[in-house]
């Protein structure tokens, strides 16, 4: 017995590891809790990879949603890529970034290399090494209180990060719905083709910069 | 007294650590099964990345809540067209069948 998340990763890393299966379904993995229905990988930000992955999701008849192209181009800026597909009564939603928010480069490239090194394709600790939690000596209080605050500045950070990404791809969402319509009834690689093509000079590779993309 | 944990509160979740490899995926299925139930209400929303509604679908929706009053309005002025008072009145229509 398997799942289509656990499928689909293994498709993906078929013969190389090319995706670190993160968010919501990592999380099951680590049985913490089920608590999303959609799937999420960390993508090795290299041409071979990016097209395999595009591959594998053109054999499941997957369609592009409202997103980045999976692209690097686009992927390299920080921007995200979905698509979905059908698998029985199942609908399946699949996020690719390269480039995580709250992920240094070179954390992301010691998980890249941990994840080469144990064979783990699960995203396993995302963020381990905290500075924060030095303060567990101080006593509960004081580190919860510690953590809230983190957690505050965190969401303002991300509400800014993503705030950036909506303004920046506002030109696109209004061409969305005419680039949807071009790409009905096209096979994935085609439909790829049509939305590279349609976001070039729309969608800009990177926001304006600032943060933390 | 029971010592209070930080962990995810709902019994199935606590559950998870002592499930067989096979009876996660089992319910972790089950799980997703269940959960296409709210695709309609979640069709436009993403849960990651940079993006957080897609145009063409709040686009359709609109349309579709536009012609569906539009549709009712129509109904409405069919039952009662020389009263907008009573056409609008639920207690008048609602038992007409």
């Amino acid at each position: 017995m398997d799942n289509p998340y656990l499928e689909l990763t293994e498709e993906f890393n078929r013969g190389r590891l090319r995706v670190l299966l993160s968010s919501g379904q990592a999380v099951v993995v680590h049985r913490l809790a089920v608590m999303s229905k959609d799937g999420d990988w960390i993508v090795r930000e290299d041409a071979e990879a990016v097209s395999h992955v595009l591959e594998v999701l053109s054999l499941h008849g997957a369609r592009y949603r409202f997103g980045a192209p999976l692209d690097l181009r686009w992927l390299a800026g920080g921007w995200s890529a979905h698509l979905e597909l059908r698998r029985e009564a199942l609908r399946i939603r699949t996020d690719f970034v390269t480039r995580p928010p709250r992920i240094a480069p070179e954390q992301l490239t010691r998980m890249w290399n941990e994840a080469e090194a144990t064979g783990n394709e699960a995203l396993a600790e995302a963020i381990r090494q905290r500075p924060l939690l030095a303060r567990i000596a101080e006593g509960r209080e004081p580190l919860e209180e510690a953590l809230d605050r983190e957690r505050r500045v965190l969401m303002r950070i991300n509400e800014e990060r993503l705030a950036r990404y909506q303004a920046a791809a506002e030109p696109w969402a209004k061409l969305w719905p005419d680039v949807q319509r071009q790409m009905e009834g096209l096979l994935l690689l085609d439909a790829h083709c049509v939305l590279t093509s349609r976001a070039e000079g729309v969608l800009p590779f990177e926001p304006s910069k600032g943060g933390d993309s | 007294m029971t010592e209070m944990r930080d962990e995810f509160l709902s019994e199935e979740d606590l559950d998870l650590r002592n499930l067989s490899w096979d009876e996660l995926i089992a319910y972790w299925n089950l799980w997703l099964e269940q959960a296409q139930a709210t695709n309609d209400l979640d069709e436009a929303f993403y849960s990651h990345g940079v993006f957080d509604r897609d145009p063409a679908v709040v686009e359709r929706q609109e349309a579709e809540k536009r012609e569906a009053e539009e549709q009712a309005t129509a109904e409405a002025y069919a039952r009662h067209p020389d009263s907008p008072d009573a056409a609008f009145d639920p207690a008048v229509w609602e038992g007409r069948g």
